[in-house]
């Protein structure tokens, strides 16, 4: 029989939130397990933290903020390499590790802390290898120290992409150039969001500075560029935009690093059945929560970018509220107390959250949006399928991605419809006159993801017992 | 091969293959290869020690592993 352990809380999620809400409730005296997918702990602003050999070149100060994280949540169990790829609603989670085991945690409270993902982009072309998204680059810088070969462009838009620009460049790699598909913003818009940006200044002067290194270091900065392609028989070979000019170019590339933003990672909640809304700022679907980070169902909180992007201190916060309340539930502390240690953190959230709608403003998404894609675009990464593909299955009557699975089997792939769940919607809500909100997106049903075989018999034996 | 400190199966092979060789795909032999590195898009697929579609981004590698890149035979 899989052993079974009970925990006071099993987070799901060793990035910023998880590791922050693991330090604050193990001092709080609750017994807690912390478990993430990847081989290394640290989530996403914090990957690589817990490596030997530093390397500060461009993740200085992040770095010295992830280790004193880590090193807060020592009190619980941790574990990586662990994938949560079934949870019940009363916080039950069946897991899997990397050496072929199956094991039930059953916590009498559940915090989800699944973080963010980059938002899929499906552009011509970026099916071809040689495309990967910018942020998977930073991983790899951050992780292995893995530096990209061969000639690189990034392609898109969002902060994220512009910082992976200078990250590059600290690493020694020079990018062939930057081809921004941000829209530009009315200054009107502009002046309206900025005195909530003033509220945080540190994170407007970030920005600036972020902006001058790219002016400094010459490399060619094409803003405004739309209709983005890649081109290439095998592999990439080219990278073609319009200019805002409204000229057509091409450059020469064989690496192309593709961004469009962030968006909540939500499968977890998404599984649990937790309520979501459309956040129409963001672009996105999120989980409800309460000021807490308390999901529709009781018990089960869920806290940092997978509630909808907040960034990596922001989703600390929100990882010490949870905990406090959570510590609350379970009796440790009272009421008053939980609210006085509240204090702190709350106002600090508060500030953090004054500057997103700023940065929103700055960056809605771009080449991410579907809706008019061109027929030949795959949307469909695991089963091949094209925009054209799925606007004939609505033609045909397909209304929704679920049905549309039986037309096309889009998202029957592993994903689940993780990369094109968001663009299916886009285009059916544009082929029908409806809205991506309306039409939501694919019903995800345990396992998570893919057992391997021996695992499920296994797996399944558990989950009937 | 000598892999990193932290290297994961996928950040090996993107250094040590061409990423045109990474896997193809069953549906449609085209080739594919990693593209976010943190276990959401399903396209890092590897046949690791004899265990078919593992996510070679969110398995680091260890001496002695036994990796096959997943490319149809015929
Ligand atoms: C690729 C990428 C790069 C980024 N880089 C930066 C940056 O340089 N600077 C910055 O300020 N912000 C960056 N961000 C924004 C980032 O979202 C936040 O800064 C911060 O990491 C959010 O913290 P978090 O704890 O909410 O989530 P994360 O740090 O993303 O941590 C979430 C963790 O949950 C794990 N997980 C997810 N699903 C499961 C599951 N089913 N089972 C087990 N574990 C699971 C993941 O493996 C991950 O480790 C980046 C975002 C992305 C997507
Ligand atoms: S590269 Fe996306 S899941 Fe591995």
């Amino acid at each position: 029989m899989t052993p079974v352990s009970e925990p006071d809380l099993l987070i799901i999620g060793g990035g910023a939130a998880g590791l922050s809400a693991a330090a604050t409730a193990d001092g709080l005296g609750l017994t807690v397990e912390l478990l993430d997918e990847r081989s290394a702990l640290g989530g996403n602003l914090y990957a690589g933290v817990g490596k030997r050999a530093d390397d500060d070149r461009a993740f200085g100060p992040d770095q010295v903020r992830g280790r004193a994280l880590l090193a807060g949540a020592a009190g619980a169990t941790r574990s990586s390499s662990t994938f949560a790829w079934r949870i019940e609603r009363d916080g039950r989670t069946f897991v899997a590790d990397g050496a072929g085991g199956v094991r039930s945690i059953a916590p009498r409270r559940l915090l989800i802390a699944t973080g963010a993902m980059e938002r899929p982009v499906p552009i011509p072309g970026a099916m071809l290898p040689g495309v990967m998204y910018a942020g998977a680059a930073q991983l790899l810088l951050k992780s292995a120290a893995s530096v990209p070969a061969g000639r690189c462009v990034l392609v898109g838009s969002g902060p994220l992409l512009l910082l992976v620009a200078t990250q590059l460049l600290a690493f020694g790699v020079r990018p062939a150039g930057i081809v921004e598909t941000k829209p530009r913003t009315s200054l009107q818009a502009f002046l309206s969001h900025l005195p909530s940006a003033l509220n945080a200044p540190g994170l407007l002067a970030r920005g600036i500075r972020l902006l001058g290194k790219l002016k400094a270091s010459g490399v060619p900065f094409h803003r405004g560029a739309i209709r983005a392609s890649i081109a290439g028989r095998d592999r990439v070979e080219r990278v073609e935009f319009t200019d805002a000019e409204g000229r057509r170019q091409s450059i020469e590339a064989e690496l192309v690093l593709l961004h469009d933003g962030i968006i909540p990672n939500d499968h977890v909640t998404r599984q649990l059945g937790c309520r979501e809304r459309w956040n129409e700022a963001q672009h996105c679907f999120q989980p409800e929560t309460d000021p807490w980070g308390e999901t529709s169902l009781p018990g089960v909180f869920a806290a940092g970018d997978c509630t909808g992007i907040g960034g990596g201190r922001a989703a600390e916060l929100a990882g010490t509220l949870a905990a406090l309340e959570i510590a609350r539930q379970l009796g440790r502390i009272a009421e008053g107390e939980r609210d006085r240690q509240a204090e702190r953190p709350r106002r600090a959230l508060r500030r953090q959250h004054s500057f997103r709608p700023f940065l929103e403003m700055q960056f809605p998404p771009s080449i991410a949006l579907a809706g008019d894609a061109a027929s030949d675009t795959v949307l469909c990464r695991c089963e091949d399928v094209t925009a054209g593909e799925i606007r004939l299955a609505v033609a045909q009557g397909a209304t929704g991605p679920d049905q549309l699975k039986s037309f096309t089997r889009c998202g029957m792939g592993p994903c689940q419809g993780r990369s094109c769940s968001m663009a299916v919607a886009e285009i059916i809500a544009k082929e029908t006159g409806s809205t991506v909100e309306a039409i939501g997106r694919h019903e995800i049903r345990s396992p998570l993801k893919p057992l391997p075989l021996g695992q499920i018999a296994t797996a399944e034996a558990e989950v009937v017992r | 091969m000598i892999a990193r400190e932290q290297d994961t199966v996928a950040s090996f092979l993107l250094r040590t293959v061409d990423p045109d060789r990474y896997r193809q795909s069953v549906v449609s032999a085209q080739s594919h290869a990693p593209l976010c590195m943190m276990g959401v898009c399903f396209e890092c697929l590897v046949e690791i020690d004899g265990q078919k579609n593992q996510q070679g981004c969110l398995v680091r590698v260890r001496s002695g592993m036994r990796i096959k890149r997943q490319i149809p035979e015929g």
